[in-house]
């Protein structure tokens, strides 16, 4: 008799508790910040943070993207945790980073240690981990500036992942992705976006404005911060030491310079290190594409063999490169940590120099075939 | 008098299963390395080992329960201290659970609503799942875990399938100095079998159900070692011994082609998850509460596993709020390796010879 009275007692206790409505989100008075972008502020010693932010306009009668209005806030702050609490403080909506989908550094901080400055994207649990971290050729104030009907963050995470096309080895770097590597303290790198000098269709689908976007190349980061930049056919080249890629261009000329250009279709990389002295690492690469076009229609195009030379050539001397800006073009340093942990972690500190001693051995097969086939 | 109806095998499998709650400990302070994954699954082995003496003593003395094999091992009084041990060592290992369960319902699914009110709606929960006894509380366990494999195999499979496989290689370098750290936690996330001594009673027990009883560490071993290569596959090392709840963020980074199939899972998963720990912190005050019933030679359950609950809510209160996590974390962890490596095999073993030695010849 007594548990059957308690049994509704204790019921109404937990509706009491439960029904206190704290956390309920009404989406109409919230405020999702889609992008965030990172420069340095010209005017003090601290940092300007722009947040790209969808706010849902009420009408009711809209769909999709109709009811949502996009705007940028640029806010001068000493880190972005002080900068969400100024945006907080100065919004009667409440502020949300669950639909994330980008996070941009100008080119003004990229020297600097940014993951301190973005620490909040990194602890907080409600930010996107998926959400897609890239660098800019201008200032992230501009980039989310720019006039357009549509929403540039998403674009932009949608453009690089056009670019890459591998499935669990992508060389995107997401949020998830940084805070991994940043506790294993590996070297990374992260592409650089702009806006294009002429609209293409190619890019940036979702912007129905005038600008579309870009890959102007990738910033290369070892444990210690920026080492190097590359230029756009190089960190498109770099690509290919990532596994399972199925876009992207290869470019081969022949003896009288007649240019001919393959779509990828399907790359496999393997790579192994071996500990030693000096150490050894060998790489193989195996490449399907398809030509696509040629600059001479009368040219023959070159047969696999010399096809494979050519991107073979082109590929050491991104290795040459990355003996000077590290291992992250290469991924070795990340097949060094997996296959040698213990070795690894006893060397970490003297890695840049071990791997500019490494004796790299590159192999590359092309199998390729023509469009008309 | 309607008589008592024994626990049927996969009961008693599901109430150990939900105790060790398939190794999903998350309240642990980081030190997550390849030698707290090896760690893990050398204990479960080693429950396994320990049930199977128990069981083997189980059915030599012809299926006296807990209290009984005890008093035939050591004296009365002893037998009566020796329980004060695991009594306490339960309502610690509880709080833990509370403490641990109320952070990730804050960071995750409540996050304005106060710790105090979540930690209580668990308590009054777990209470309420009391009340009708061990039989309606093994019945929901064996839902459960009918139910979370299916829940878990969704986030496995399309987990193992976006997972860098590259990565998963660190698992198996663990670096010698790596696993005195991670004792700790490995010693709780894979308790919950110490509690099969109180299941394991003569009004409760088929006898042929103890065999289930063994293999309910290996269950646990086999999902933690699927949810490990999971989340190192997704996250990374670097991200396993970076996130406060490693498997939950993994779960939101799975991979799976369409990009964001598993991104907003947290929320069914954390639900299961709450479910499941209720289930679990009320096995184990019901443990407490029936090693505390022998000790005071009290008739009744229900008021100790009352006093129980409301100790394990100011401990996770003490945990929260005073910084006493580390050092509970600690004395429970080791508290729990004496009692299932030690105590458990040595009361099997003390049963059985005694036992041997009153046979007739």
């Amino acid at each position: 008799m007594i548990k059957k009275a308690v049994i509704p007692v204790i019921i109404l206790i937990l509706l009491a508790l439960l029904s206190g409505g704290t956390d309920a989100v009404d989406v109409n008075r919230t405020v999702f910040v889609v992008g965030v972008g990172i420069d340095r502020s010209e005017k003090d010693s601290g940092y300007q943070y722009t947040f790209y932010a969808a706010s849902p306009t009420g009408a009711d009668s809209a769909v999709g993207d109709n009811n949502v209005a996009y705007r940028s806030v640029t806010l001068s702050a000493r880190s972005l945790s002080s900068a969400v609490r100024r945006l907080e403080q100065g919004s009667s909506r409440s502020i949300s980073f669950e639909h994330l989908s980008c996070a941009a550094l100008g080119a003004s901080v990229l020297g600097e240690d940014f993951p301190a400055m973005m620490d909040y994207l990194l602890q907080v649990p409600d930010v996107r981990r998926q959400s897609v971290v890239f660098a800019l050729n201008g200032d992230a104030a501009d980039f989310f500036s720019v006039p357009l009907e549509g929403n540039i963050a998403s674009a932009a995470a949608e453009t690089l992942e056009r670019l890459d096309g591998s499935d669990s080895h992508s060389s995107i770097m997401t949020l998830g992705r940084l805070a991994g590597t940043l506790e294993s303290r590996t070297g990374y790198c992260l592409y650089i976006l702009g806006l294009a000098d002429t609209p293409s269709e190619l890019s940036g689908s979702d912007v129905s404005g005038v600008y579309c976007l870009d890959l102007k190349g990738a910033a290369v980061f070892d444990s210690r911060g920026l080492s190097g930049k590359l230029s756009r056919d190089q960190a498109e080249l770099a690509r290919l030491f990532t596994h399972g890629q199925i876009s992207g261009l290869i470019t081969s000329v022949d003896s009288d310079g007649s240019r001919f250009f393959y779509e990828i279709t399907y790359s496999r990389c393997r790579s192994s290190f071996v500990p030693g002295e000096p150490c050894r690492a060998s790489i193989e690469m195996n490449i399907e594409c398809i030509l696509l076009e040629r600059s001479d229609i009368t040219a023959e195009p070159p047969d696999d063999r010399a096809l494979s030379g050519h991107l073979h050539g082109q590929l050491e001397q991104l290795i040459a490169l990355s003996r000077e800006y590290g291992a992250a073009v290469t991924g070795l340093e990340t097949e060094a940590r997996r296959s040698h942990r213990l070795w690894y972690n006893e060397i970490k500190d003297k890695w840049d120099s071990i791997y500019r001693g490494t004796a790299i051995d590159l192999r590359v097969n092309c199998v390729s075939e023509r469009a008309d086939d | 008098m309607k008589p008592h109806r024994p626990l049927s095998g996969f009961q008693l499998f599901s109430l150990c299963v939900t105790a060790s709650m398939f190794g999903l400990f998350t309240g642990h302070s980081g030190a997550l390395s390849p030698a707290y994954f090896l760690l893990v699954i050398l204990l479960f082995g080693l429950q396994c080992a320990s049930l199977a003496l128990l069981s083997c003593a189980y059915k030599r003395t012809g299926g006296e329960d807990y209290n009984s094999m005890l008093s035939r091992a050591l004296s009365r009084p002893a037998a009566r201290v020796f329980l004060v041990f695991p009594g306490l060592l339960f309502i610690l290992r509880a709080s833990l659970t509370l403490s641990g369960q109320t952070e990730a319902v804050s960071l995750y699914l409540l996050e304005d609503t106060s710790e105090f009110a979540v930690s209580l709606v668990f308590l009054v929960t777990a209470f309420c799942a009391l009340l009708p006894g061990i039989r309606r509380i093994s019945g929901t366990a064996a839902l459960f875990t009918l139910l979370l494999p299916v829940a878990l195999g969704v986030v496995v499979v399309s987990g193992l399938l976006g997972a860098d496989w590259g990565e998963l290689r660190l698992l198996y370098q663990p670096a010698p100095d790596e696993f005195v750290p991670a004792l700790i936690p490995a010693l709780l996330t894979a308790s919950g079998a110490e509690c099969a001594l109180f299941f394991l009673s003569a009004k409760n027990t088929k006898d042929h159900s103890s065999r289930r009883l063994i293999i309910a560490p290996a269950v646990c071993a086999a999902i933690f070692l699927c949810m490990q290569l999971v989340t190192v596959g997704t996250i990374g090392l670097g991200g396993l011994s970076s996130e406060a709840y490693p498997f939950i963020e993994a779960s939101r980074q799975i991979s799976t082609g369409t990009g964001s199939l598993t991104e907003r899972l947290d929320f069914p998963f954390i639900t299961v998850m709450l479910t499941a720990s209720i289930i679990q912190i009320a096995i184990y005050t019901l443990c407490s509460a029936l090693a505390l019933k022998t000790v005071f030679c009290a008739r009744r359950t229900g008021p100790l596993a009352g006093t129980a609950l409301a100790a394990e809510f100011a401990l996770s209160l003490l945990i929260r709020y005073a910084g006493l996590g580390d050092a509970l974390q600690t004395v429970c962890a080791l508290g729990i390796a004496v009692y299932t490596a030690v105590l458990i095999p040595l009361l099997a073993l003390l049963a059985a010879l005694r036992h041997r030695k009153e046979r007739p010849a």
